[in-house]
């Protein structure tokens, strides 16, 4: 006998399906997460990408591997981590001495001679070069002591150190994340949820949580929404404009911390008509700071006057003059230059929407004061080779460091054999911010100096020289947002996300 | 059926095959962008050294000629092998089948909501046009081409797990976890659906075999589902076969939106990586689903139409 079905039948059961299907969901989905387990989204899996030198875990933000530095939350100071103090033998030679009584996740104890073949074995894969050492830099003293040799002097080796990517990994298997770290994780499945237990034997103090999962979440507005929805317990990057909203939400909690980065505009001084320094100081009077940071920023971040917001050490921000706004001056430099009309171009990145933004805006004001630009998009893999074949004359990008030390950023930035200027310098004899010899000098002396104050002083006098010639429009001092569930407490937030320490992120059972 | 359409069927598909690789190499070649430089400024935290990108090229065969270059990548293809990602410790095949189910499960999860809504409102707007039914039919399909999929799935996000908490925001392992999803992607491909099949029904309805089967007393309902939706199906099947091709090629939005990594999404994180394996492979799949569906789909047209035989034979 052959059955029909009524186009009515058919109707009730898709819609019945539906019902019962979403009145499913609500049991198992609508649920805080248990006390002892919580999850953390970021905007990228810890387990994309090759981590293949940390069993296949990124060392961001993980609780896995540790290294033998650290930074203090506030980003003062470099901290005692694996190592509990250090000195400089000679010019290149520094020693280190390791903590007792650390492990690693495979029950082997923490000595120099694992940490030294460890080190080597990640610089041999990725030489990380600008951190001065190589793959035979690291050897063994005795069991405690580890040596470490820079290729040149280098005052910010400790600090360097503190840099996620010198996370520790024993080097007996790569096959699953084995660090000394809080946590530890059976496995790294490529692009998947990472999913941590805590580590029992952990040297330090003890971790709250007894599970803790790291879900990459690729869209702003999804990290978002998953946390009003209690499916994560914290996220970080939580978007800007989204602070308002789950500030009022009780059963969230937000808060922002200031980061050692900041967003600028390079000016190309080698490509016309930025060449001019009047006119580069012209663009820096004509650009409002305050008002990109309070409508495009939300009011989260601060104005920033110079490179490197006052958190990093070495920052000249509280004596470098302020630009403006002033347009009258930026017309009268303007006047004063020798610019007759020619576009300006600035460049930005499609991953940067904000920064996108902030262009539109500049390009307002630099209207207002009589020069004429044009902003260009670029995806992300065509735009830092864009800014290396110095077709721009302004480019935005956010830099700041994940390390301890933030001297690399201004040897990547102003040196002539930086990354930001080298290929230039190296083929054409231009580059693209490198002012010159001058300011080389300055930065050799404050890489080699191993004393705070000579070191200090020397990048300071960079900053004011490169404000003084208008080598950047500086725009913002980031911060970032954190939230989470309001029945969670801790981590202290770290000026370098990437640095949180999660034993003290817990469950409020109250 | 006529099985000799298949050989000349599969011939055809290689040589689209062939002609799809070429194009995206090609397509590859003159995008700016010099994947030795990302992925080592990715991997070394600063722009690498021009040793190093020399070294990187060398390593993956990216100093040779374009042409070398790409017969290379033939003959590994040949081989079976589709080359290993830059990024990944992984081979192209391997992420290929990691992300494959992802975008099958929600090309079908769309797929079923757009014929479980098209499919009554259409035949409904076509026995009653001009009604109330109709009008509303319209306006819905007019908006659900409209709305863009990202404004559609932060809408449903909003309603089904933020006010009423009945479905999770993002995420997969369970049917629920492709409910809003399917949602989001069904809703545009309901709404073309289901104009097309209200368009083609109205016609068949006046056809005369259909005033025919009336005048030998046939009820309507069984004039409307036995004689005219049949032949009125046609249509349906083909924008059926390319949307599932367009679907199978990844919806890049959807997945973003609801964290469900799929072909799209790869293939987008590819192209601005400069992953070139990854770029070729993805697309050499995407075109092998396309060809397939499309094959399917005429194999489709003759079941539902047996006046229509593959391969030009006269019926």
């Amino acid at each position: 006998m052959q059955q029909t079905l009524s186009r009515r039948q058919l109707l009730a059961g898709v819609a019945g399906g539906t019902t019962a299907l979403a009145a499913g969901c609500q049991s198992v989905f609508g649920n805080e997460n248990a006390g002892g387990s919580k999850t953390v989204a970021l905007s990228t899996p810890l387990t994309g990408g090759d981590w293949s030198m940390y069993g296949g875990a990124a060392p961001y933000y993980s609780p896995m591997h540790e290294t033998l530095t650290a930074s203090s939350h506030d980003f003062s100071t470099i901290e005692p981590w694996l190592a509990t103090e250090w000195e400089t033998i000679d010019d290149t030679t520094w020693e280190f001495t390791l903590r007792d009584g650390a492990t690693f996740h495979n029950g082997e104890a923490l000595t120099a001679d694992v940490v030294a073949e460890s080190l080597s074995a990640l610089l041999a894969d990725r030489p990380l070069s600008w951190a001065k050492v190589t793959d035979e830099s690291f050897s063994a003293v005795d069991d405690r002591t580890l040596r470490v040799e820079t290729v040149e002097r280098f005052g910010a080796l400790a600090g360097t150190l503190s840099h996620p990517l010198f996370g520790i990994q024993h080097p007996g298997s790569y096959d699953r994340p084995i660090g000394t770290g809080p946590f530890e994780a059976d496995s790294a499945d490529p692009d998947s949820p990472l999913q941590t237990t805590r580590f029992e034997d952990y040297w330090g103090a003890e971790p709250q949580l007894e599970e803790l999962t790291f879900e990459g979440i690729t869209d702003p507005t999804t990290r978002s929404t998953s946390l009003q929805a209690g499916e994560i317990d914290a996220s970080f990057e939580i978007p800007r404009q989204d602070y308002d909203l789950l500030s009022a939400n009780d059963a969230v909690t937000v808060r922002t911390q200031r980061e050692p980065r900041a967003g600028s505009a390079m000016i190309n001084l080698y490509n016309s008509p930025t060449d001019d320094a009047d006119l580069r100081r012209a663009l820096n009077y004509a650009v409002d700071q305050q008002s990109i940071v309070d409508s495009i920023l939300s009011g989260i971040g601060a104005p920033a006057k110079g490179p490197y917001p006052q958190m990093i050490p070495f920052s000249a921000h509280d004596e470098l003059p302020e630009y403006g706004p002033d347009l009258e001056r930026a017309r009268d430099l303007v006047d004063q230059s020798g610019y007759s009309g020619e576009d300006v171009e600035l460049h930005v990145s499609s991953n940067t929407p904000h920064m996108q933004l902030i262009a539109t805006r500049m390009q307002d004001r630099f209207a207002e004061i009589g020069v004429s630009s044009t902003v260009r998009q670029f995806d992300r893999g065509s735009f830092f080779e864009t800014e290396q074949m110095a077709e721009s004359n302004l480019t935005l990008i956010e830099l700041g460091s994940i390390n301890g030390a933030a001297d690399y950023l201004v040897h990547l930035q102003f040196h002539s054999e930086g990354g930001d200027n080298r290929a230039l310098y190296e083929s054409e004899g231009t580059g693209l911010y490198n002012l010159g010899p001058e300011v080389d000098s300055l930065i050799e002396e404050g890489d080699r100096a191993l004393d705070k104050e000579t070191k200090h002083e020397a990048y300071r006098e960079v900053q004011r020289r490169v404000m003084d010639q208008g080598v950047l429009v500086p725009i913002y001092y980031k911060e970032y947002v954190l939230g989470q569930r309001a029945n969670t407490t801790g981590p202290e937030t770290h000026a370098v996300p990437h640095m949180t320490r999660w034993t003290e992120f817990a469950h409020d059972g109250e | 059926m006529r099985w000799q359409y298949l050989p000349r069927r599969l011939a055809l598909t290689a040589v689209t095959l062939l002609l799809v690789s070429v194009v995206t190499y090609g397509l590859i070649l003159v995008t700016p962008g010099d994947p030795a430089k990302l992925v080592l400024q990715k991997q070394l935290g600063q722009p690498p050294t021009a040793d190093q990108v020399a070294a990187f090229r060398a390593q993956h065969g990216l100093d040779e000629p374009p042409h070398i270059q790409y017969l290379h990548w033939l003959g590994e293809l040949l081989r079976g092998d589709l080359g290993q990602s830059y990024y990944h410790e992984r081979s192209v095949s391997e992420l290929l089948v990691d992300r494959l189910p992802v975008t099958l499960s929600l090309a079908a999860g769309g797929l079923a909501v757009s014929l479980a809504v098209s499919l009554p409102t259409g035949i409904l707007s076509a026995c009653r046009p001009h009604g109330y039914a109709d009008h509303a039919s319209q306006a819905v399909a007019l908006l659900g081409v409209a709305m863009p999929n990202f404004w559609l799935g932060y809408l449903l996000v909003f309603v089904f797990s933020l006010t009423l908490g009945v479905t999770p925001v993002y995420g997969s392992g369970t049917p629920a976890h492709l409910l809003l999803p399917s949602l989001t992607l069904g809703t545009g491909l309901a709404a073309v659906q289901t104009r097309l099949l209200r368009a083609s029904l109205r016609d068949t309805l006046d056809a005369e075999f259909v005033t025919a089967a009336r005048t030998r007393g046939l009820g309507e309902r069984l004039v409307v589902y036995k004689h005219a939706l049949r032949n009125a199906l046609l249509p349906l099947v083909t924008v059926l076969g390319l949307q599932l091709g367009f679907l199978l090629n990844g919806a890049v939005i959807v997945e973003v939106v609801f964290q469900r990594p799929g072909l799209g999404t790869l293939l987008v994180n590819a192209v601005f990586d400069r992953n070139y394996p990854v770029v070729q492979g993805v697309t050499l799949l995407a075109g092998v689903l396309f060809v397939l569906v499309n094959t399917v789909t005429d194999l489709a047209y003759e079941r539902i139409d047996p006046r229509v035989r593959l391969g030009g034979e006269p019926a």
